[in-house]
């Protein structure tokens, strides 16, 4: 069989010529695909680290429900700006970090995680003051010009004291540093950052809502299929596409894992194609509780 | 593999990678111990890293200080090669150039350890060419001739630097030549008695005043008896077991085997000739202690035959 693979993206179509075997290993691993929504929220990112530095850096606060690829989309913009190794001056050039915000995140906590993540190595009785002073110092050396902070919303697990605290932190490191903060997180996330009026009247909000039955979705459907190496053309119509979204919830992960189930079904199968009949019929293997948040 | 830290301080020349991580650890401000533990190497003291570091730490190290493992290994002692267990670097530093020293120290604040100055084959810095000196060398005892009489030692100095390679090459590959340097060596340190044929053989306590500081290693460097008769620069045996000598006397040591091996049979027959009896035995006795191949190559005359 030489399929045409015409319906398929350039990467896609090259693994065709792997083993059904390999197609599966494939796509059970986890992969980035550009959707029109992701790329529109990487343009704004590459638009922040593009600006120069001033005393009053703008940044973004990212909100949206769990599951909706905050979380791939920082590891993406991460990924496209990674850290280089200045051989003259011996020292690695990191425009873009990106942390976790611990579970109870503390001023002594974050800055230890920070030290971590650019492998910084700290006596664990240093002080406070003594992990802040390695940490500016090393961020300045690494030209780190965009903090991207993940689960943002932990910030609420510490008292209101150290939230307070925290906040000013993060809003100290980007006045001292000048660097842009892009914070990441649930609903929640919003009434964490609000603590602090100046840091959140510098965040522009960016909110990446459930997907709907809109041309939108058709557009990440088609980007998803059109990066499945299937050797036959998947034909999909508008009453599968919003069954797909009644078995998602709407969900970026679960929109995705669900047609990564039904490729493999197919290759399984022979059928090679995703069609409306194959969704119907699908049932998940576990029944996990939506995240609403 | 293993942590990248975000910057390094720039190696010196030569340095070891106990003295660099030291260096990069107080960059941190942290000990050397928490840095290692924090690369994850198996080893965390000085003469550790630099003679015991194992394969995943070359390679732990080279990844965290962002250079190559052939350079990382470049940057430590070399493994054992040969059964000789006394003939390997040193734990503690048996020379340093003064120049060198000076340069690091308007740089950094650590101390800097530098390969050769544990080496004791080398008598001269590297990078700079200056002779080097005894280490701790405020004491007058411990002055270095070589740079007090830069003339006389600048003849010597090229014999010197290919005797310092044969010794080097011998040391650390498994280069065998037909006699050994080593033995070589202690012939040259080996007292010398008054020249049978010249000088009359002086009774006690003339004759141990007047023999007490010449070494064999005078009939092959022009103008050493002279030297000789100012400063006892050779005064004990060069063995296998004590290889370091002040830098001074192994720059004539070097000199000289390098000229004796030039023509070992020749040098030999000289050697014996210059020799009245007491002294000549000894040589025969250390000619006896030679590998057979050795003994064909110095004496072919030899009972051996």
């Amino acid at each position: 069989m030489n399929p045409d693979p015409s319906h398929l993206a350039p990467a896609a179509a090259a693994l065709l010529r792997c083993t059904d075997g390999e197609r599966i290993a494939v796509m059970r691993e986890e992969r980035w695909i550009t959707y029109p929504r992701a790329r529109r929220s990487l343009e704004l990112l590459n638009d922040l680290l593009a600006r120069p530095r001033t005393t009053r850096m703008p940044g973004f606060a990212i909100y949206a429900d769990s599951g909706m690829g905050k979380t791939m989309l920082m590891e993406r913009f991460r990924r496209a700006h990674p850290a280089s190794f200045d051989s003259a001056e011996r020292r690695l050039i990191t425009p873009v970090l990106a942390l976790q915000m611990a579970s109870h995140p503390t001023e002594r906590r974050f800055y230890g995680q920070l030290l971590t993540t650019i492998g910084v190595p700290f006596p664990p009785r240093a002080t406070v003051l003594d992990l802040e002073t390695q940490a500016l110092r090393n961020l300045r050396r690494m030209e780190v010009k965009l903090l991207m902070l993940d689960e943002v919303h932990n910030i609420l697990a510490g008292s209101a004291k150290e939230q307070r605290i925290l906040l000013n932190l993060l809003r100290y490191l980007s006045n001292e540093l000048q660097i842009s903060l892009v914070c990441l997180g649930v609903a929640e996330a919003r009434q964490a950052i609000g603590g602090d009026i100046q840091l959140a009247r510098r965040l522009d909000e960016l909110l990446l809502p459930r997907w709907q039955g809109d041309e939108e979705f058709q557009e990440l459907v088609l980007a998803i299929v059109r990066n499945l190496p299937l050797k036959a053309k998947s034909q999909i119509s508008a009453r599968a596409l919003r069954q797909v979204l009644q078995l998602t919830d709407g969900l970026t992960a679960g929109i995705f894992s669900l047609f990564n189930a039904l490729a493999i079904d197919a290759v399984t199968s022979g059928a090679e194609c995703i069609s409306d009949d194959s969704i119907t019929a699908w049932q998940p293997t576990s029944r996990t509780a939506a995240a609403f948040a | 593999m293993g942590t990248k830290l975000p910057f390094v301080p720039r190696p010196f020349a030569g340095e070891m990678l106990s003295s660099w991580l030291r260096r990069t650890a107080a960059e941190y401000a942290v000990s050397l111990k928490h840095l290692t533990h924090h690369l994850e190497l198996s080893v965390s003291k000085p003469m550790e890293i630099d003679h015991a570091s194992t394969r995943n730490d070359i390679e732990r190290a080279a990844a965290a200080l962002s250079v190559t493992a052939a350079e990382i290994r470049d940057m430590i002692h070399s493994p054992l090669k040969m059964p000789f267990i006394r003939l390997r670097e040193m734990y503690l530093p048996v020379q340093v150039c003064t120049r060198c020293r000076a340069s690091h120290a308007r740089s950094t604040a650590e101390p800097v350890a530098i390969k050769a100055w544990f080496e004791y084959w080398q008598i001269e810095c590297q990078q700079c060419t200056l002779p080097f000196s005894p280490p701790g060398g405020t004491n007058i005892n411990r002055c270095n001739p070589a740079r007090e009489e830069p003339e006389w030692f600048g003849q010597i100095l090229p014999s010197a630097r290919r005797g310092a390679a044969q010794l080097k090459r011998f040391v650390l590959t498994r280069h065998r030549p037909s006699v050994s340097p080593i033995a070589i060596l202690r012939l040259l340190s080996m007292r010398l008695g008054p020249p049978a044929s010249t000088e009359p053989w002086l009774p006690w306590p003339t004759r141990r005043r007047s023999g007490s500081h010449h070494c064999i290693a005078e009939l092959f460097l022009p103008g050493l008896r002279e030297r000789l008769n100012q400063h006892p620069l050779v005064q004990t045996l060069w063995t296998e077991r004590r290889p370091v000598r002040l830098v001074t006397a192994r720059t004539i040591l070097y000199a000289a085997m390098a000229n004796f091996l030039a023509d070992p049979m020749a040098a030999y027959r000289r050697t014996v000739d210059a020799l009245a009896w007491p002294r000549r035995q000894a040589v025969e006795r250390w000619l006896d202690q030679l590998p057979e191949h050795s003994v064909r190559v110095l004496s072919p005359q030899s009972p051996l035959d």
